[in-house]
């Protein structure tokens, strides 16, 4: 469950918390408005999520930790990136970055499921994939509510640099 | 019987010197209705229902209650009624069959859906309108979204909260339905659960794009989109009642597809096959010889629960 947790929470905090301040001047992306940003890293983020959840029967991963610290990983690299601006250096680094985090989290979805029902005593898989699916919701909720502190404070932090671009959504 | 099944398993091969259009078409149909591509599709389609709703239902109510109301707000009643719902059901939701819950969780969804397209809305939505594109009204609605618009009218505390209490229905529903269909892939194989996570994959990229298309593209209101969204329930019963095959004898087995015996042998064989499911379904209890729970089982049941969910925690 705990893997799960992780990677939800940290793929969510991303998504509600960070992506909105990941913005780039707007000649250097392809968008011509600062809120093309928002939709398109969302509709990266369903992509790899629906690769990755797609690749049941072709991908195999046995670690749930390593990808739950990847996707941490991207957490705080794109923290860093809304807080220095000189992490990443293009926008397309960034849509890249977040389709990896779909990939990411479909993955551990998947593998968590999976490993369930080959690890788990018949008798008892049942249960054990129903009671599991409350660390996804548990990784939701409290990135919810962290989210929305972080995106405030990180577009705050933003503006009092010059950086007004999340105000200008 | 045994001559027709092993001729049917080989792919339909059109060009093969001995293939009549009867027969191609009835090995077509004999693939096509086979568990193995049954079982997957119908998981697909149980994922994407139970998800698209979950978003669809989301979004419209996002643009009902209109940027006034935090968007946190909003997500809290959409989260944590399903994060409370996974928590206690799997404990005691063993007590009720697949079947009753697939419609509860129609029921459901549909109830959310009708509370918050049938109820008073007094925001006026912004969609889009002959010129505008989808793309502009989309971002007005991410702006909204976002608590950036400039000047929205506020809406009365009792028509949010019928909102939001829309949305909680959602969620409980969309909560039931992962935590059931994911423990009802245990008797059905790996390209169960393949399929499902595909589906819940999918809902992701369709929930959103079909919402947006039908409300800017096509330019209906929000209400409309709702309620026309109201037939996608239906295909999650037509997936579980009419696609998915019955349950294998047991649990993960695998090789040979069962017969379909309620085509067979009749009605004797069905209720069997319904009791061996509702005592399957009370396998997580700790089955006794006659399948039947008393009390002091359930609360060893319970325990015993408990402490295989403790296992789980760290894989």
């Amino acid at each position: 469950m705990i893997p799960l947790f992780l990677v939800y929470m940290a793929e969510y905090t991303i998504n509600q918390g960070v992506t909105p301040t990941v913005l780039y001047p707007l000649k250097e992306t392809p968008f011509h408005h600062y809120r093309d940003f928002y939709p398109t890293y969302g509709a990266l983020y369903q992509l790899g999520v629906f690769i990755s959840r797609s690749s049941l029967p072709f991908v195999r991963i046995q670690s749930l930790y390593i990808p739950s610290l990847l996707q941490w990983g991207n957490f705080v690299l794109l923290v860093l990136q809304a807080v220095y601006f000189t992490i990443i250096p293009s926008v397309w680094i960034v849509f890249l970055v977040i389709f990896w985090e779909g990939l990411l989290g479909g993955i551990v979805y998947i593998s968590t499921f999976r490993r369930i029902g080959e690890e788990v005593p018949p008798a008892e898989r049942e249960f054990s994939l129903a009671a599991t699916t409350v660390s996804d919701a548990a990784g939701i909720s409290l990135a919810s509510l962290v989210g929305m502190v972080v995106e405030t404070r990180l577009c705050k932090w933003q503006v009092d640099r010059g950086r007004d671009w999340c105000r200008r959504l | 019987m045994l001559l027709a099944s092993s001729h049917q398993a080989m792919l339909p091969n059109p060009l093969s010197p001995s293939t009549t259009l009867p027969s191609f078409l009835s090995a077509v149909r004999f693939h096509l209705t086979s568990p193995g591509l049954l079982i997957p599709v119908s998981f697909l389609i149980l994922g994407l229902i139970n998800n698209i709703l979950y978003v669809v239902i989301l979004s419209a109510a996002l643009d009902l209650v209109g940027p006034t109301v935090p968007k946190a707000l909003v997500l809290l009643f959409d989260v944590f009624p399903s994060f409370l719902i996974k928590l206690v059901a799997p404990y005691f939701i063993h007590r009720v069959g697949y079947g009753t819950r697939v419609v509860g969780c129609v029921l459901l969804a549909t109830s959310g859906m009708a509370l918050i397209a049938l109820s008073p809305s007094s925001v006026p939505v912004p969609h889009a309108t002959g010129g505008e594109s989808m793309w502009e009204a989309g971002k007005e609605r991410v702006e909204g979204w976002l608590g950036r618009d400039p000047s929205p009218s506020r809406p009365p505390a009792a028509e949010v909260a019928v909102k939001l209490l829309g949305i909680a229905f959602a969620s409980v529903s969309s909560g039931v339905g992962e935590l059931s269909f994911l423990a009802l892939t245990s008797f059905y194989g790996q390209s169960a659960l393949a399929g499902w996570a595909s589906g819940t994959g999918a809902a992701g990229l369709v929930g959103a794009g079909a919402y947006v298309t039908a409300t800017t593209t096509w330019g209906y209101s929000v209400r409309s989109s709702l309620i026309g969204f109201s037939f996608l329930p239906l295909l999650m019963l037509g997936a579980y009642f009419g696609l998915l095959p019955e349950k294998p004898g047991g649990v993960g087995e695998e090789g040979y597809a069962p017969v379909r015996a309620s085509e067979e042998t009749g009605e004797e064989t069905e209720e069997v096959e319904e009791d061996e499911r509702r005592d399957e379904g009370a396998g997580s209890l700790g089955r006794t010889d006659e399948g039947k729970v008393d009390d002091d089982r359930a609360a060893g049941g319970f325990v015993a629960n408990l402490r295989r969910a403790q296992r789980l925690v760290v894989p």
